[in-house]
């Protein structure tokens, strides 16, 4: 039996993924309903972040507004096998399509700027990018000056928005009192690790049949949710290695196809550096 | 759920002041002549470039040739920042084709080339583009670039020549004031008087539109009746 139906719920009330819940908004009130404006206007923007902001929740929300009309498309440039066909996707599909895309710091330049043909042809309507930072972005001028101001800066939830999300997850109960969340909250990076260590505590809980959590139960979980662990470092939001920084660019060894000279992003077809133009030697 | 804006309660479907090429193909501004002049060029073959910085039109310019010649796979449009090193162009030519073309590598004739961020050309490329165009291989090639010297090499300067080289850059006040009232017709909740401050702040036909929509999109949401010059110091930008 699953932990937190000791608790009477149906579902894991921490639950990270902001595409498979549908909590309310909290925290962010204006920029969703700025997000939500620049979309309906037909811009181009950008969300910038660090992990656990709030960026793919936005995205959530502008998908349930939109949705119904087969125009919204989500894509999460960090699970995509290196390249992305935008063509194929918006092949057959109506003109005037929105476009959210997750992570887009993982397309190449080339992949970008087919992004921005289909928009300038109107057949993608609005797009929104979101980003950890601006600054691992493969964008053209063009793109950027497309953008202009319109880049929507998230910082980390406050310890009083991070209590009222807790609150408003675990509904009646109980079982986490403020002290204890409050204690987690000092003790987690951001959002998804407060959540994670709350899940943990919740397990342990039940393990331990006991009904409320104390303070010293977030000891006995410590290793727990270690794997979640995101420190401030870069790390590559794919496979969690570390980063290395090329020039101005962090890149992963693992997952990302890139110039070792200048750390731009390439294609599988490149023969040359589309940064540096250096020769790729032949895997 | 629905997201109503104050555009759409000022009774437009969409934002009338978008700055996208696309969005008001059909009632067209200022750049009516200069486009006359340019289709009449690109059918009596020629190399045509076409120059300005960011938000000056160039796409939008593009947009219409392509809207103009498009059908019957005339129009080849390429963006140069994809590659390194030079173009194939004869791989372009393939690709233009029909399956059969395709199939059995035959080059495709009279096409109209559109290359777009053409600063990012070598003199190969510049090279390839006077022999391909001398051949008749491409009817006629248009240059976009964001930069007005791009090192042209003077052969291909000749045949450019005056008539052909199209410099976009600011607009003017009375058209600034026309291109609202193309997009806005006679609403006076933004009045010529207010069009020509937001202008002041920036000439850049993108910068303006950006700007009149923020005016206009805070004004409203203060429910005020008019724009006044209050909204525009406080909510247009440099």
């Amino acid at each position: 039996m699953r932990w937190y139906k000791e608790f009477g719920f149906k579902k894991n009330p921490f639950i990270l993924n902001p595409l498979k819940s549908n909590f309310e908004i909290i925290g962010r009130g204006l920029e969703c309903e700025e997000v939500l404006y620049k979309i309906s206007a037909g811009s181009m923007i950008l969300i910038e972040g660090k992990v656990g902001t709030g960026k793919t929740t936005l995205l959530k929300h502008a998908i349930n507004n939109f949705k119904g009309k087969g125009k919204v498309v989500y894509v999460n440039a960090a699970l995509l096998n290196k390249k992305l066909d935008i063509a194929k996707l918006i092949h057959k599909k109506p003109k005037g399509m929105i476009l959210l895309l997750d992570n887009v710091n993982f397309l190449s330049k080339k992949n970008n700027d087919k992004i921005k043909y289909y928009y300038d042809q109107d057949r993608i309507k609005s797009i929104v990018f979101t980003t950890t930072s601006y600054k691992l972005v493969n964008f053209s001028d063009s793109i950027k000056d497309r953008i202009g101001k319109d880049i929507i800066k998230l910082k980390g939830f406050t310890q009083l928005t991070t209590l009222e999300i807790a609150r408003d997850r675990l509904g009646s109960a109980e079982f986490i009192p403020d002290i204890v969340l409050k204690r987690i909250y000092d003790e987690a990076n951001n959002l998804k690790e407060f959540l994670a260590i709350c899940a943990a505590l919740g397990e342990s809980l039940v393990f331990q049949e006991k009904e409320v959590a104390s303070v010293y139960d977030l000891k006995s979980i410590n290793g727990l949710y270690e794997n979640e662990d995101y420190a401030d470092t870069e790390v590559c939001e794919r496979c969690h290695e570390g980063l290395d920084k090329i020039d101005e660019h962090w890149r992963c060894r693992n997952c990302d196809q890139f110039c070792l000279n200048c750390g731009v992003l390439a294609d599988d077809e490149d023969i040359y550096c589309p940064g540096c133009g250096a020769e790729f030697e032949e895997e | 759920m629905k997201n109503i804006t104050w555009f759409n309660k000022l009774g437009f479907d969409s934002n009338p002041f978008s700055f996208k090429p696309a969005a008001f193909h059909n009632e067209f501004f200022g750049f009516d002549d200069l486009l006359l002049d340019i289709n009449k060029k690109i059918s009596e073959s020629n190399i045509l470039f076409i120059h300005g910085p960011y938000g000056t039109g160039k796409t939008t310019i593009l947009k219409r040739i392509i809207n103009t010649f498009k059908g019957k796979r005339r129009v080849i449009y390429y963006n140069c920042n994809k590659s390194v090193g030079s173009i194939n162009f004869n791989r372009l030519l393939i690709n233009a084709g029909w399956f059969f073309n395709k199939l059995f590598r035959v080059r495709t004739k009279n096409r109209i080339l559109l290359l777009d961020e053409a600063q990012d050309l070598n003199k190969k490329d510049f090279s390839n583009i006077k022999s391909y165009f001398e051949n008749k291989s491409f009817k006629s090639i248009i240059l976009v670039s964001k930069k007005t010297d791009i090192n042209l090499p003077n052969e291909l300067k000749k045949i450019i020549g005056k008539d052909n080289n199209f410099g976009l850059g600011d607009i003017s006040s009375d058209e600034a004031i026309t291109l609202i009232r193309m997009r806005i017709g006679d609403l006076q909740f933004l009045t010529d008087n207010m069009v020509l401050k937001i202008f002041k702040k920036n000439k850049n036909p993108r910068a303006f539109l950006k700007n009149c929509e923020e005016v206009c999109r805070n004004a409203f949401d203060l429910d005020a009746e008019k724009v006044n010059d209050k909204h525009v110091s406080k909510f247009a930008v440099n």
